[in-house]
């Protein structure tokens, strides 16, 4: 298995993990945060 | 005084409009009305859910009308079926049939598209034999449908479902992929999901693309793409693909496809939700002698010209031929906004089948993009209002593109991809490799992308209807 097929695996396998979830939902609101701040 | 128009209420419009009548509040006795198809605002994104059951097309809409008296905005219910740019009117047919003019010293044209269900034949809710989930009554419609077939399963029946664009030039990839993710998944949930062959049939030239070239993303410090990650996503829901397909044709029982290399297919069918080719509202321009120059004034699809580079081939096209004021080059009075506005090419690669059949996605200007146009066209007419230039940009090549597409509705069991790139449109003049800030660039599936598309149904709904507070939502 690719390394790229490996982390696609992972992503996959945590994806309704709610701790992780968690985590990425702040991670990613703030990388939203930050390019919404460059359209305005 | 000025009297301000805006033509169409949806993301780009109702949105300007809100601007302006922010911007100009307690600046003098300026006069903002609103013209609009269809009395209510309607938060397109979450159609994907009507269109299976899950969400009433009422919870992704509101009535216009009061939001615009709370905030001093005149509303006509009716279609702009001429604009005068000489004589700065437009006309309106209300729908008791009589007709209005409508004058102007500023115009934002932000009607939205003309789904061209004729332009595929057999296809559309209404004519044809396909589903669509781009307007409530469509999307309602479709869940009917869906619900019988999934009535036909629990029953025994083994089913085919196509889901994708009905015709080569189609644009909404991303809608059509959370419909058919949302579609696999209720499947699941309920099942039946081993009785269905699920079917993805689209003009992208490659899986991912969504019209807009694809893209691109570090994760973990490798790159990926959206072809990439779309195949596992399809390998894993048991989804098959054809892809650089234009559809010609539908009928009962058979989808009829050609793709770039000439091949022919029929596709057996029991559902099917394609979207159709978007056009422009067919609106006319005429001028003060009462000539028609609607060609002047549009490319052939009938989107209005702004202040973007048009002509060039798609492979010179890069990100500083995008329009950044929305305002048109002869009417320096009139902007457009979302889709309304004339891009100056596709962001996907166009290809055509052997017999001139076009396969050219046509770049998505919805949602979030659409809004920030028509925020850029409406602190623009406030710079002229108060003798500036415009000053206002929102390039699709220098703003980002924000997108939760979602696979499956539920706040527990949910799933969703949430993407979000910077910028839009390819632009190799500020990032020479890939037109884009890849470290900027994220997509990623889970549970937290299902949150983010709920915070977003209700955050916008919220602030499109100028609630306290809505100028802090973005």
């Amino acid at each position: 298995m690719s390394d790229k097929r490996e982390m696609m695996e992972k992503m996959w396998k945590y994806r309704k993990n709610l701790l992780i979830q968690l985590f990425r939902f702040v991670v990613l609101g703030l990388h939203f945060n930050k390019l919404v701040k460059k359209a305005h | 005084m000025a009297k301000i128009v805006v033509v169409g209420a949806g993301f780009a419009g109702h949105y300007a409009a809100l601007i302006l009548a922010d911007a100009l509040k307690g600046k003098g006795n300026h006069q903002i009305t609103v013209v609009s198809r269809v009395p209510q605002f309607t938060y397109i994104p979450s159609l994907v859910w009507v269109g299976i059951g899950k969400m009433r097309a009422e919870e992704t809409q509101f009535d216009l009308k009061p939001v615009y008296d709370k905030v001093g905005i005149n509303f006509i219910h009716g279609v702009a079926k001429e604009v005068h740019p000489d004589d700065q009117y437009v006309v309106v047919e209300l729908p008791n049939g009589n007709t209005e003019q409508v004058s102007y010293d500023y115009i934002i044209m932000a009607t939205g598209p003309y789904l061209n269900f004729e332009g595929t034949e057999g296809l559309g809710p209404d004519k044809g034999f396909t589903h669509s989930i781009c307007t409530p009554p469509h999307a309602t419609k479709a869940a009917a449908a869906y619900l019988d077939l999934v009535s036909r399963m629990e029953r025994g029946d083994k089913v085919k479902i196509v889901i994708g664009t009905g015709h080569g030039a189609a644009t909404c990839q991303g809608a059509a992929f959370e419909y058919i993710a949302n579609v696999h998944n209720d499947l699941v949930d309920r099942g039946l999901r081993d009785r269905a062959e699920i079917l993805w049939l689209s003009n992208e030239p490659a899986l991912g693309d969504f019209g807009i070239d694809g893209l691109e993303f570090q994760h973990a410090g490798k790159l990926f793409n959206s072809e990439e990650v779309v195949e596992f996503l399809f390998e894993k829901y048991g989804i098959k693909w054809q892809i650089e397909s234009h559809v010609k044709k539908v009928d009962e029982n058979k989808i009829y496809t050609i793709d770039v290399k000439g091949n022919e297919n029929e596709i057996e069918y029991d559902f099917a939700m394609l979207i159709p080719q978007f056009k422009a509202q067919p609106i006319k321009w005429i001028d003060k002698d009462g000539n028609d120059i609607t060609e002047k004034m549009t490319n052939p699809a009938g989107f209005v010209k702004v202040d973007a580079v048009y002509g060039k081939p798609y492979e010179e096209l890069d990100g500083p031929d995008w329009p950044r004021t929305y305002q048109n080059p002869i009417y320096k009075n009139v902007f457009a906004a979302g889709i309304a506005f004339a891009p100056p090419g596709p962001l996907s690669k166009p290809q055509q089948a052997p017999d001139g059949s076009p396969i050219a996605p046509a770049p998505p200007r919805t949602g979030y993009t659409a809004e920030l146009s028509g925020k850029a066209a409406a602190l623009n007419i406030v710079d002229m209002i108060e003798g500036r230039e415009p000053s206002h940009t929102a390039s699709m090549a220098e703003t980002p593109g924000l997108c939760v597409a979602s696979l499956k509705h539920d706040l527990i069991s949910g799933e969703a991809v949430t993407i979000g790139i910077y910028p839009v449109a390819r632009n190799r003049a500020a990032f020479p490799e890939y037109g884009r800030d890849i470290p900027n660039c994220v997509a990623e599936v889970g549970l937290a992308g299902a949150w983010f598309k709920w915070f977003l149904h209700h955050a916008f709904l919220y602030k499109l209807q100028a609630k306290p507070g809505w100028k802090l939502i973005p």
